[in-house]
């Protein structure tokens, strides 16, 4: 490392940890990389808390306001309000679209429009199903995703789709949830997360710039991995009913594959470590239910193997992840 | 867009000697220890307390719940990991140190426990400030100091609670802000010295959020657990100290101007009697402005979370109408805005 480097705060408190750079010499080394801002820099930061701070209370104060006048407002005037607020955000989102603020003003009108359609089913008591209005909701919203290139607004789309399909399946498929149902319920879920992960990773790929932030790919993967672990640990713990339920097994053999492939993409693909020790902590959740399965819970002994089992676990894959974040 | 500010710009304009320099690029050259990321602490905290669980199971079946054995097992527990724990710095095996933390925590727990058993709470609550306090002094592990700062902290407010000094409290919240102050605003000076430096990560986050744990009671509604307490008491001291932050750090930024100050401090004097029932708010934005005067992102990100969540209950819990609620949250976003507008000219820094 030369001399010409550029300076991180992380050098810095090792030279000082050296004793090289006096405490005065690190706070002002500090303050030249702007890690401790100057007034120029807190002028900055106290306008925009100012302003986002002020904005959202203001904001937070008319929604109370509607709230507490809403019973004694007329239909059309409950209708009148929630659509002049979807028109308006509409309106300055397409102004200012470029920009955060009118993405984020697309974002709550998105919002509002759920509102709209909840009022509009209380008000005509239509008798819809709960399903309906979130897929109805997610439907209207799309033209709005699509335009936007705001990756918040197209988690509230996947959360709103997510929502539908569980909704769905209690009030349409199923009365009663007996063990494969459910499992089959956690499956489609983990599906529509997976085909989101994947579109994610690919616009990723293909350098869609607003979708470079990996918080949504995190966010996706943890929904995804969620939704296969659960079926699976319940799966081992019913592995007695696998010949008659060829699903449990089924489910399993997709979680080896997924958490495989998910390692070999996240460390030769797309190296990413966050993701890779999500999955390896997946691991050990499964391989301590494979353990308490086949363990003979009731003698101590287990619980002591247990977490002996635990720890060497974590500790290869800690191991393993310092490898691959250095290497 | 500006250039990265390098080691040789930084020696040019500290006027460092040759001699420096050279030791400055040997520092360099050595300092490839790499630091284990927050990904993989995060992932050895969450099996450690799996295993932890675990080993709790497993010595709860073993001795059938026989409370006798809890101190016993859990002091050989820590003994024990204490002497691994020199024995892993010599060797630096990652395997021995996943292995120490997960049965540290486990002869805590069962170490503790066992004293509150055999004898009374207010025994236990002693025994745990003393022994957390051993431990941040002599354990080397980043999670165990915080953790500990943690537990001693807890363990004075139980003994508040069984001397019934519930309005003690204050006293604790305020000792702990001023603590997470001069804590992080003198990060220099800790990061200068060897024995300091060691500990300056996990006590200045255990002090954060002992500070907001504690203040989460505010919050709280009241139960046979959390008595009535006068929290403006809180909101008054911790209203001090953000004063005096907030001029210490005029000060460095070379802020003079009487109008300037005196218009900042008077807002957050008003600022603290709207708000003098959430002490909550008040550290949160303590907290907020030690965050961006140290560049620290993750205590930003807590404070932000605190900042909300404290926000929110303050509403919820104000014993007003909630039309009245919606006037006094659409006055103070004004007062807000219009504040922004005030400061923008006054704000001007001096030549420094």
């Amino acid at each position: 490392m030369s001399l010409d480097t550029p300076i991180t705060p992380k050098h810095l408190y090792s030279l000082a940890r050296a004793k090289i750079f006096s405490p005065n010499a690190l706070e002002y080394a500090l303050r030249r990389i702007g890690t401790v801002p100057d007034a120029r820099a807190w002028r900055h930061f106290i306008d925009k808390l100012l302003l986002l701070l002020g904005t959202t209370l203001l904001l937070a104060g008319i929604l109370f306001f509607f709230a507490y006048n809403w019973a004694d407002l007329s239909r059309l005037m409950k209708f009148a309000v929630l659509e002049c607020g979807i028109l308006s955000m509409a309106i300055f989102a397409s102004w200012q679209l470029r920009h955060l603020s009118g993405q984020a003003a697309l974002l709550a009108a998105a919002v509002l429009l759920g509102i709209l359609l909840a009022v509009y089913g209380q008000t005509y008591q239509t008798g819809a199903d709960a399903f309906s209005l979130f897929l109805t909701w997610a439907i209207l919203i799309l033209p709005w995703v699509l335009v936007s290139q705001f990756a918040p607004l197209w988690l509230l789309l996947l959360f709103l789709l997510n929502l539908s399909l569980i909704l769905y399946w209690q009030q349409m498929i199923q009365f009663y949830y007996s063990d494969e149902q459910r499992t089959q319920l956690f499956l489609l879920v983990f599906i529509l997360n997976t085909v989101a992960l994947i579109t994610w990773e690919y616009a990723y790929r293909k350098g869609v710039i607003w979708l470079q932030g990996k918080w949504l790919s995190g966010i996706l993967f943890a929904a995804m991995l969620t939704a296969i672990i659960i079926p699976t640990v319940f799966a081992i713990i019913k592995f007695e009913d696998w010949q008659a339920k060829p699903l449990f097994a089924i489910t399993t053999l997709l979680y080896i594959s997924v958490t495989a492939l998910a390692l070999w993409y996240y460390l030769y693909r797309r190296r990413d470590l966050l993701l890779l020790a999500m999955s390896l902590f997946g691991v050990i959740v499964v391989f301590s239910a494979m353990f308490l399965r086949v363990l003979p819970i009731k003698t101590p002994i287990s619980w002591l193997i247990l977490a002996l089992l635990v720890i060497g676990q974590a500790t290869l894959a800690s191991q393993w992840l310092r490898k691959q974040s250095h290497g | 867009m500006d250039k990265p500010i390098t080691f040789a710009t930084i020696i040019n304009e500290l006027e460092l000697s040759a001699t420096t320099q050279a030791k400055i690029a040997e520092v360099l050259k050595n300092d490839d220890e790499p630091s284990t990321s927050w990904i993989i602490n995060g992932l050895i905290v969450l099996s450690a307390w799996l295993s932890v669980l675990f080993l709790v199971l497993f010595l709860v079946f073993l001795f059938h719940l026989e409370n006798n054995w809890f101190i016993s097992v859990g002091f050989l527990f820590i003994i024990a990991t204490l002497y691994l724990q020199f024995f892993q710095t010599k060797t630096n095996s990652f395997f021995l140190n996943q292995l120490i933390l997960p049965f540290n925590l486990t002869g805590q727990i069962l170490f503790i426990v066992g004293i509150a058993i055999d004898t009374d709470i207010v025994t236990a609550a002693i025994t745990t400030v003393i022994m957390a306090l051993i431990l941040i002094a002599i354990y080397r592990d980043s999670i165990i100091r915080f953790l500990s700062v943690l537990l001693a902290t807890s363990a004075i407010l139980v003994l508040c609670y069984e001397f019934k000094l519930y309005e003690a409290i204050h006293i604790l919240i305020v000792l702990m802000a001023a603590a997470t102050i001069w804590y992080w605003i003198t990060e220099a000076q800790h990061f200068s010295n060897e024995i300091t430096a060691k500990l300056y990560n996990p006590l200045r986050y255990g002090f954060v959020i002992a500070l907001e744990l504690l203040l989460l009671l505010s919050i709280l509604p009241h139960s046979r657990w959390i008595p009535p307490i006068t929290w403006w008491f809180s909101s008054l001291g911790l209203t001090v100290l953000l004063l005096a932050l907030e001029y210490y750090l005029l000060q460095k930024n070379f802020i003079k101007n009487p109008y300037s100050i005196f218009a900042i401090l008077a807002s957050t004097i008003l600022l603290a009697i709207l708000l003098y029932q959430a002490p909550g708010i008040i550290a949160a934005i303590i907290l907020l402005l030690l965050a961006f005067q140290r560049g620290n992102r993750v205590l930003m990100g807590i404070a932000i979370i605190f900042l909300v969540v404290f926000f929110v209950a303050y509403y919820y819990h104000l014993n007003i109408t909630l039309l009245m609620k919606s006037l006094t949250l659409m006055s103070a976003g004004a007062c807000l805005l219009i504040l922004r507008l005030v400061f923008k000219p006054m704000l001007k820094g001096e030549k420094q």
